[in-house]
């Protein structure tokens, strides 16, 4: 995956207030870092949920330091692109954690929930990962997020619905055999 | 002959968030069944969420049934782990390359029962589950999900039939069920059938892989 084309669409992204974009980005990286394993994908696919989620809430965009934090992260994600250009990859990490860092300050600064937006970025994350065929250890394991989590997210979706194999007859019937 | 269940960390948990964690010592105590988990399970259930607040009301709940005896933990053999991790992890090959799709502590789980000869896994999560019951299945899933080049390695998939071996898979829900028919929901008295439902019902909102037309198909089970 070109990592520099990506940054781009990013930053992109959150300066039209592309939503869309953001939120479909964000899945094509969570689908690519579960084919690598790469966890430089998966910070920057829970960079883009995260950023995707802000814009979505009137209260933040229309906040009193979202103009700042929009032009931070803007740049950071520039700065990222020209490291990953330039091929200063420790210096593109620093500037890709310095924006996930960003963001789960302002989340817990401006937010009205207990979990913030990158861990909430990971479990879709995570998520797509299992969706795609990943065990809900590799998927967590990949993402970076408690079991828990997930477990409870899939619970509130059909995504089970998709894996039927015995009727609930024969398994209630293997049942009763295990415990004689 | 007693039987013998391997429990995975995603059962375990399905059972905690949903409040349902006194079935498992019932059962236990009306079936001397024994309940075994892996050491990386212990991890995941307990050692880990212990120090995030919002998890260790679960974990504390767990640790309970490790310390009362209900839950054991035993040491699946290690190179029989790592063997079907790498085996599972080469299975399926997506755009020209083998991808990981289980992780150790599920790989773990499958080696402890096949070294055991214990009865049945107990696993919520899909995964490990449609490895053991249906791998095709698996592969037209993820097919279904790259819309690209997914092939099963047939060779792997051998290996995998032949060291896994043959396994009963259970749900937290089959698990539950049986406690009811056991008793679990009696102090309810008439409601016992309502209560079973509405509490598989937690458990698929818990994660449990259980689908909607399975929840219909529990409906109809009478205590």
């Amino acid at each position: 995956m070109d990592e520099e084309r990506v940054l781009e669409r990013m930053a992109g992204g959150l300066k039209k207030a592309n939503v869309p974009q953001l939120r479909a980005l964000g899945s094509e990286l969570a689908e690519e870092s579960f084919l690598t394993g790469s966890p430089r994908l998966v910070e920057l696919a829970a960079v883009s949920y995260s950023l995707g989620k802000f814009l979505e809430k009137h209260y933040i965009t229309g906040s009193k330091r979202w103009k700042a934090f929009e032009k931070q992260s803007g740049e950071r994600l520039a700065e990222a692109a020209k490291a990953v250009r330039a091929g200063r990859e420790e210096d593109a990490e620093r500037a890709i954690d310095s924006v996930v860092e960003d963001i789960t300050e302002f989340s817990e600064s401006m937010g009205r929930f207990q979990v913030d937006v990158v861990t909430k970025a990971r479990v879709k994350i995570a998520t797509d990962a299992y969706a795609h065929g990943a065990s809900l250890g590799r998927a967590c394991a990949l993402a970076g997020v408690n079991k828990a989590l997930v477990l409870n997210y899939i619970g509130v979706t059909t995504l089970s619905d998709k894996y039927e194999t015995l009727s609930v007859r024969e398994r209630l019937a293997s049942a009763r055999k295990v415990f004689g | 002959m007693t039987a013998t269940i391997v429990f995975d960390s995603s059962t375990l948990i399905s059972f905690s968030e949903s409040c349902l964690v006194g079935s498992l010592p019932f059962l236990k105590e009306k079936t001397g069944a024994r309940f075994l988990i892996t050491p990386e399970v212990r991890n995941e259930i307990v050692s880990r969420p212990l120090h995030v607040s919002q998890h260790a009301f679960s974990a504390l709940r767990l640790r309970k049934l490790l310390d009362d005896g209900v839950l054991e933990v035993a040491e699946p053999p290690e190179g029989l782990a790592r063997e079907l991790l790498s085996i599972a992890n080469s299975l399926f090959i997506i755009r020209g390359g083998p991808v990981e799709i289980l992780q150790a502590g599920e790989a773990e789980c499958v080696a402890l029962l096949a070294a055991k000869g214990a009865g049945a896994i107990a696993v919520d999560e899909k995964t490990t589950r449609l490895l053991l019951e249906d791998p095709n299945l698996m592969l037209d899933k993820i097919r279904m999900e790259f819309r690209s080049k997914v092939e099963i390695n047939g060779e792997r998939l051998r290996e995998w039939r032949k060291t896994a071996g043959a396994a009963t898979v259970l749900r937290s829900s089959e698990l539950l069920a049986i406690a009811a028919e056991k008793g679990y929901f009696k102090d309810f008295g008439k409601s016992e059938g309502e209560v079973l439902h509405a509490a598989l019902f937690s458990l698929r909102s818990a994660g449990c892989s259980l689908t909607g037309r399975e929840l219909g198909e529990y409906s109809q089970v009478r205590i």
